[in-house]
């Protein structure tokens, strides 16, 4: 019990934290519409950390799922008139559907072949959106996508044009996913996850099969990170193609690094920091997506564990500063 | 009927051999340093604005067909030790790094000659199409079948008949024995480096005419490259031309058939024959 | 070996039928067939390149053979998957140590017993401290492998003779009828190989052990049958004191050796 007493001190811990960041960031913030953005994208790092972090594979493919997401919401919501509720589902199951589809198939192959894999198929999907203009608007994009009240049996519970409603909305999911994610990470399931990233064919060899394990944890990843995707289509109340294209993959993919895959938290740090960075620097300078190509660079060569393990190691060294001063103190009674 | 699928054939082989010189650099540079190089849709991108602007202030695509794709190899090899910081890395700060310097080459690019695409004529002599019986042809496209076959040739003789060919295949097996021969590898990479740059560059300046030139095809270059690497197999040059040609040929045919789905034809071609034969057409491992 | 094995079928654990594996020309075994016995301890000895590692590989399912059969416990398994070969008892450690390098001792073992549910396994749910069973196993098999005091550590941090015992309680961890063992003290020290002898002994009073070895002394010792491999063929197998009497394993083996 005590071995894994820490882990769930810690994820408890990490979702406190988690919920005071959804609390604080529309008040900290300049607008509520940013800070909206930032927990959808928080929402989508998740699902890149699973498997980033847990399972080790590197997937080019995150911006399939949030695209898919973005269209099963915004069709259900424009084509069937549906409510928050139906539409976020038909995000969930298309992701679902499509990332066991693209898993099974780029999960045979492992190390950059995979990684090869998975960003044809995100190029290739793309072309699909943009080719299948009839349903998805093409280069125009799904318009008229509008933000349906949450409702049960005709009572409305949560009206969701009001942009604070919209965003309470999306940080409650957002720590209704965390809180899974977490879930899985210590459970029987995701130490099979980890055992797949330190050693594949021991895991194999023990009697696991892995790819069952990395088809799964596609699976899940795609539901999480399509749901971000159908809640960004209520967001920007339509579907752009470039919600489905390789840069928002890339952008999935930055925020999880940056902020770190040591743990899920990591992601809630790259992906606010990011989506507020880009906000007050596209203001002062069109180009400063340069800047963050250099942090990147420098991020690689001399963070690997991205801002997280920065701020673990200041943590640390803060704590051994605070108690390097007292342990004297607090031995002294005992040694009497 | 026939001719419109020969011309689609000679098409895709127009197509195939720049998704091969697209490829092949990246494919090696891999092979022989483990080294995964995001940014390698970024010399293409460089090779089409280069030769863009050389057509520009000197007035003659010869000029910068030649000079593009030097200029860029250049600028690659001798900036190869730079690199080197990355080879250390794992493949996952590898791909975050190089993910960054694509996109520092990307508004880079964008800072110099604006997001706006920009148009390159094909040179006078090329304009038009030419007529064999009923078998027209465009002149230009004619021509980069010309170049891709001749560069194709001469890199098979630079490889099987030089010194440096025989390196170089070496080192893409075990990079460990050449060192034991004492052949200084670093130095035998960086012009190789150099070379693959240079030849995605030349795509890009080939290229040019054909789709116009816009900051943002650093991407769809690198998807290609992808493609045909998992088609042919990784590290292998032979593997980058066949899986070149044959992703080049499925794509323009296609387009005959179903025009709609040339766009995804590459990839649906890709998942099909990495069902069949998992290791890519002339992949070892 | 057809009569001692028809006369007592049950007592089976392992059966392996003209077993070959060929890469195009060359066969790396010829025409393999041996039984092993219950709560028998039986040793594969031979020169490098014998083909004692690729019968061993086809036996746990890393490698296709090319003709021949194998059954476990009376059921083939000669075309299944390594993972479900292990499902139905058959644990094996790795010639090169194959461990999961960053995770704790105890979690190595622990991963290694939860594959026995595989249905669990799938849970994704529930907090793996909650599984009781795997947990008390591990801390069985860690003091049985005497590896109670490093639990804690990071695997690959372990001493190679640690990392050694950490491979076996992995593969006892699946409660195999039977267990491989790839050359189990290649490159321990002499305590540890004593150790690992008295552990191999031990352990044919439950379950039955297939060992590779090259330590003559070591297989001598707790072996119950030794069989003799030659480039890719069977060239005697019986008890060991039959097995070191016989001429041609004097001259080609034991001799040279």
């Amino acid at each position: 019990m005590s071995r894994y007493g820490t882990n769930c001190a810690q994820s408890t811990r990490e979702i406190l934290g988690l919920i005071a960041t959804v609390a604080l960031l529309p008040a900290v913030l300049p607008s509520v519409s940013l800070a909206t953005e930032c927990v959808i994208f928080v929402i989508a790092t998740l699902g890149c950390n699973l498997l980033l972090g847990r399972v080790g594979l590197l997937s080019f493919g995150q911006g399939i799922f949030f695209g898919a997401g973005s269209y099963a919401t915004g069709l259900a919501i424009v084509r069937l008139g549906a409510g928050p509720v139906f539409s976020l589902s038909a995000a969930l199951l298309l992701g679902s559907m499509v990332a066991a589809l693209i898993g099974s198939l780029a999960a045979r192959r492992r190390g950059v072949y995979f990684i090869m894999l998975t960003l044809a198929f995100t190029q290739m999907c793309y072309f699909l959106a943009f080719g299948m203009s009839g349903v998805t608007g093409g280069d125009n994009g799904l318009l008229g996508v509008s933000r349906p009240p949450l409702s049960f049996l005709g009572t409305t519970l949560l009206p969701l044009d009001s942009d604070l409603s919209f965003y309470a909305l999306c940080s409650i999911i957002c720590v209704a996913v965390y809180a899974l994610l977490a879930r899985v990470t210590g459970s029987p399931f995701g130490a099979v996850l980890v055992a797949i990233r330190e050693n594949e064919s021991r895991t194999f060899a023990v009697g696991y099969n892995p790819l069952a394990y990395k088809i799964l944890a596609f699976v899940l990843s795609g539901m999480v990170t399509a749901v971000a995707g159908g809640l960004y289509a209520m967001f920007l109340r339509f579907v752009p193609l470039s919600n489905i294209d390789i840069s928002m993959s890339e952008r999935i993919l930055i925020m999880t690094m940056l902020g770190g895959v040591g743990s899920l938290f990591g992601g809630v740090i790259g992906a606010v920091t990011v989506v507020v960075l880009s906000h007050l620097l596209s203001d002062l300078w069109s180009r400063w997506i340069l800047l963050l190509g250099l942090v990147l660079i420098v991020v690689a060569v001399c963070l690997p564990g991205g801002l997280w393990s920065a701020l673990q190691w200041i943590a640390t060294a803060l704590r051994r500063g605070v108690i390097g001063m007292s342990p004297r103190r607090a031995h002294l009674p005992l040694e009497k | 009927m026939a001719s419109m699928l020969l011309s689609q054939v000679a098409n895709g082989v127009g197509i195939g051999i720049i998704y091969f010189m697209i490829a092949v650099g990246m494919s090696i540079t891999f092979g022989m340093m483990r080294f995964l190089n995001i940014a390698h849709g970024g010399f293409y991108l460089l090779g089409a604005y280069v030769g863009f602007e050389l057509v520009q202030q000197t007035g003659s695509f010869w000029f910068a067909l030649v000079g593009a794709p030097i200029c860029i190899g250049l600028v690659a090899w001798l900036s190869e030790p730079a690199f080197s910081v990355l080879y250390r890395l794992s493949h996952n700060m590898q791909i975050l790094a190089t993910l960054g310097l694509a996109l520092v080459i990307q508004e880079t690019v964008v800072l110099v000659w604006d997001t706006v695409g920009k148009h390159v004529a094909a040179p006078g002599g090329l304009v038009g199409a030419v007529a064999f019986g009923d078998f027209v042809y465009p002149r230009y496209r004619l021509f980069v079948i010309c170049v891709g076959v001749v560069l194709a040739a001469g890199l098979w003789l630079l490889l099987e008949r030089t010194n440096y060919g025989a390196v170089l295949r070496a080192g893409t097996q075990s990079t460990d024995d050449i060192e034991l021969l004492g052949i200084d590898i670093r130095r035998v990479f960086a012009a190789t480096f150099g070379l693959g740059a240079g030849l995605a560059g030349l795509a890009g300046v080939l290229a040019a005419p054909i789709r116009g030139v816009e900051p943002f095809m650093g991407p769809e270059a690198l998807a290609i490259a992808f493609v045909v690497v998992v088609v042919g197999g990784l590290g292998s040059f032979f593997g980058a031309l066949a899986g070149g040609l044959l992703i080049g040929i499925i794509q323009s045919t296609t387009s005959v058939f179903w025009p709609a789905a040339s766009g995804v034809a590459m990839y649906v071609g890709m998942a099909a024959i990495m069902l069949i034969r998992p290791r890519g057409l002339l992949g070892r491992a | 070996m057809t009569t001692e094995s028809s006369a007592a079928p049950r007592d089976v654990v392992l059966r392996v039928d003209g077993l070959s594996k060929r890469y195009g020309q060359f066969a790396a075994i010829k025409n393999v067939s041996f039984a092993v016995h219950k709560s028998t301890v039986h040793a594969f000895i031979g020169p490098n390149g014998a083909g004692k590692t690729t019968l061993f590989h086809c036996i746990t399912g890393i490698l296709r053979p090319t003709s021949g059969s194998i059954t476990l416990n009376g059921s083939e398994i000669t075309h299944l998957q390594a993972n479900l070969r292990s499902r139905m008892g058959l644990g094996r450690s790795f010639q090169i140590t194959s461990i999961f390098p960053a995770l704790s001792v105890f979690e190595n073992v622990r991963l290694a017993a939860q594959a026995r549910s595989w249905l669990r396994a799938f849970d994704f749910l529930s907090d793996v401290s909650r599984l009781h069973k795997s947990s008390s196993k591990t801390e069985e098999l860690l003091v049985k492998l005497n590896l109670q005091g490093s639990s804690g550590d990071i695997a690959g941090t372990l001493s190679h003779g640690q990392q050694r015992r950490l491979e076996v309680a992995m593969a006892l961890a699946g409660d195999p009828s039977i267990l491989l063992l790839d050359e189990p003290t290649a490159g321990m020290g002499v305590d540890d190989i004593e150790h690992m002898a008295q552990l191999i002994r031990s352990l044919a009073a439950e379950i039955t052990v297939v060992l590779v070895e090259h330590n003559i002394p070591l297989i001598l010792s707790v072996s119950d049958v030794v069989t003799v491999m030659n480039y890719g063929e069977v060239l005697t197998q019986g008890p060991p004191s039959m097995v070191t009497a016989d001429e041609k394993v004097r001259e080609r083996y034991l001799g040279a050796a």
